[in-house]
């Protein structure tokens, strides 16, 4: 079980994420039950047209959890309309891995039966018999504990064939990954179910004309569908009275770094950094330095950026992303061009290869920062860096992962230039070689 | 281009140097020979496994999670097993035995130490952790120790940022990790292994 604290209420906002994890026996389909699960997926079967749940998701103004932030009820219009033949599916992204963030995890094994219940509610909306969960091969405990919470939830009804009576059948199946960042890409994950190496397809078309075998695919996070039963029983004005005009709802902050009480919080969108750093993370370990918003593809931001709020809106008008929502705080004992260093190996370790300026432009981002940050770098190696992050930016790739990867680099350079201006001209690091110390 | 900018090819042939990426490294593997016979328990599995994709070869990532599970790796006579049951080419199982990081095409230890050494981790201590190994076992990333006993890799973020330095030891993750404390645990590995 994940030693880091999960709290449901702070500062009195209506909460509905997090509000049975805390529970013992959670992820028991009894006591699920008794804190309400399933509740809506009885209410959208015995009442509501499958257009009708994606029209509450709509207007909700709900927005994906899992990066990009595209609003989900949108998404799900865009499959094909019923008469189309081909089997539909429902592609359910618990490949969590991207640095920083460690939420869904919380989901799959505190609250498994919220996630089956947002899964079902979105396979209803858009017509899908099966669902796939893609989960990350690491996420073995996740793994077990989410595949008992399916069998108690088709044992009860709640999946398998004409649920609840209602004529309408659902199956879901774990798809086991194996450690490959680049398949928690939406194409990725399609490529990978098929069989291959998560390789992202060139878009369009786009998964809901052409997903899954060819076949009307919608993709949405782990935390995205744990949004939708709430929705769809207390409904989209009850929804949008919390978090921002554009970016409504709860989300899951996850907390890490150096600060004192890491870990995984459920909180408006529109808090600010700071309130979360200093309220439910503990205070920063030493004094706050930077930090990265929302996972490490989002950038970086110094200190001087703490007051800005957690939502799309607010994060983009400094350059930066909401990203997942986990925001990673470095101290002033931690290094910059370090710090960039580990993110760039991590870069080169996962880029796919198929595209040049990713596969090239990953493994020297990771040689010039290893050089800066092992004393040798030069003066012109910050400009080589800056050069070289905008070959791999805009959208010249396949997929988003380049932009992702250069994202951090770039605001390191230029939040932090005369870290890295340091680095060069004394030869070293300046800092500790544990932070902290 | 500098001294330091190396041809990809002399960084990747070079000893003790990073693991190559994954685009590059699983085409320079070799798959490692073993007896590998389809017992019904497996048949049964992969049986299971492949009734639950509309195409065989979806199964693919299944199977090779079935070998590895019991071997610790995936040998070539496995990746042939696994092709003839799919009715796809040896190839297309080979790709994906290299493309994806956990799968191994040679065998590890008889037990698996990954320490995360990824953003957070970082910051947490994980190379305090890999320092402690390395001082107390001898043992760095990408090394077997213990006489084959522990193999230890550093790994990219396991999502478990809140509990940082996180070590997965066999699959299952121990988080708040101290230098101290992963000593122990895999001194206990060799205890286990020494009984």
């Amino acid at each position: 079980m994940s030693a880091a604290p999960v709290n449901a209420s702070l500062g009195g906002h209506p909460t509905y994420l997090l509000d049975r994890a805390a529970l013992p026996g959670s992820e028991r389909l009894a006591v699920a039950r008794e804190g309400g699960a399933y509740r809506a997926l009885e209410k959208a079967l015995r009442g509501m047209k499958p257009a009708e749940v994606t029209e509450v998701v709509k207007a909700s103004g709900l927005r994906g959890r899992g990066g990009a932030g595209f609003p989900t009820g949108l998404k799900w219009t865009f499959m094909p309309p019923p008469g189309d033949p081909r089997p539909r599916y429902f592609l359910l992204n618990a490949d969590e891995s991207e640095p920083g963030t460690f939420k869904d995890r919380v989901l799959l094994e505190r609250d498994p039966h919220l996630v089956i219940e947002g899964l079902a509610l979105a396979s209803y909306a858009i017509g899908a018999r099966t669902c796939y969960v893609y989960m990350r091969g690491e996420f073995r405990r996740p793994k077990r504990i989410f595949e008992a919470a399916i069998a108690e939830a088709r044992e009860a009804g709640f999946l398998g064939k004409n649920l609840l009576g209602r004529g309408f059948d659902l199956e879901v199946v774990v798809h086991r990954g194996a450690g490959a960042y680049i398949a928690g890409e939406e194409t990725g994950a399609m490529e990978s179910i098929e069989g291959k190496p998560a390789r992202p397809r060139p878009k369009p078309p786009f998964p809901a004309g052409f997903g899954l075998w060819g076949c009307p695919t919608t993709i949405n996070n782990v935390e995205t569908v744990a949004n939708v039963p709430a929705i769809v029983e207390r409904g989209s004005e009850w929804y949008r009275r919390i978090g921002t005009d554009k970016s409504p709802g709860n989300f899951l902050c996850g907390v890490s770094g150096r600060v004192n009480r890491p870990g995984v919080f459920e909180l408006p969108l529109g808090t600010r950094v700071r309130a979360i750093l200093e309220g439910p993370a503990g205070g920063v370990r030493g004094t706050l330095k930077a930090f990265y918003p929302g996972g490490s593809s989002t950038g970086i931001l110094p200190a001087a950026h703490a007051d800005v709020a957690m939502d799309h809106e607010a994060l983009r008008a400094v350059g930066a992303m909401l990203g997942t929502g986990g925001i990673t705080v470095l101290d002033d004992t931690a290094c910059v061009v370090r710090a960039s260093a580990v993110l760039a190996r991590f870069y080169e370790h996962e880029t796919c290869g198929q595209c040049s300026q990713c596969r090239l432009g990953c493994e020297w981002m990771r040689r010039l920062l290893d050089r800066i940050e092992g004393g040798a770098g030069r003066r012109e190696d910050l400009d080589l860096l800056l050069d070289l992050g905008a070959n791999m930016s805009g959208g010249k790739t396949i997929c988003a992962f380049a932009d992702g990867a250069a994202i951090p680099l770039v605001s390191a350079v230029r939040h932090f230039r005369e870290e890295f201006e340091a680095h060069v001209r004394e030869g070293r690091c300046p800092f500790p070689e544990d932070p902290g110390a | 281009m500098s001294e330091a900018v190396r041809p990809l090819s002399a960084r990747l042939s070079s000893p003790g140097s990073a693991p190559p990426p994954a685009h590059t490294g699983g085409a320079m593997a070799v798959a490692a020979s073993a007896r590998f016979e389809l017992d019904p328990a497996m048949r049964a599995a992969w049986e299971e496994a492949v009734a639950r994709y509309p195409k065989r070869r979806a199964a693919v990532m299944e199977l090779l999670h079935t070998v590895q599970d019991r071997l610790g790796f995936v040998p070539r006579e496995a990746v042939a097993a696994i092709a003839g049951f799919l009715e796809i080419p040896d190839v297309a199982v080979f790709e994906v035995l290299t493309f994806y990081p956990m799968y191994r095409a040679t065998p590890g230890g008889r037990h698996a130490v990954r320490v995360c050494h990824n953003i957070a981790c970082d910051l947490m201590g994980a190379r305090g952790l890999l320092r402690a190994l390395r001082a107390r076992f001898g043992v760095r990333p990408g090394e077997t120790g213990g006489e084959g006993a522990f193999h230890l890799e550093a790994v990219e973020c396991l999502a478990a940022c809140g509990g940082a330095p996180v070590v997965d030891v066999d699959g299952e993750y121990h988080e708040g990790m101290t230098p101290e404390g992963l000593c122990e645990a895999v001194g206990r590995l060799l205890d286990g292994e020494a009984r």
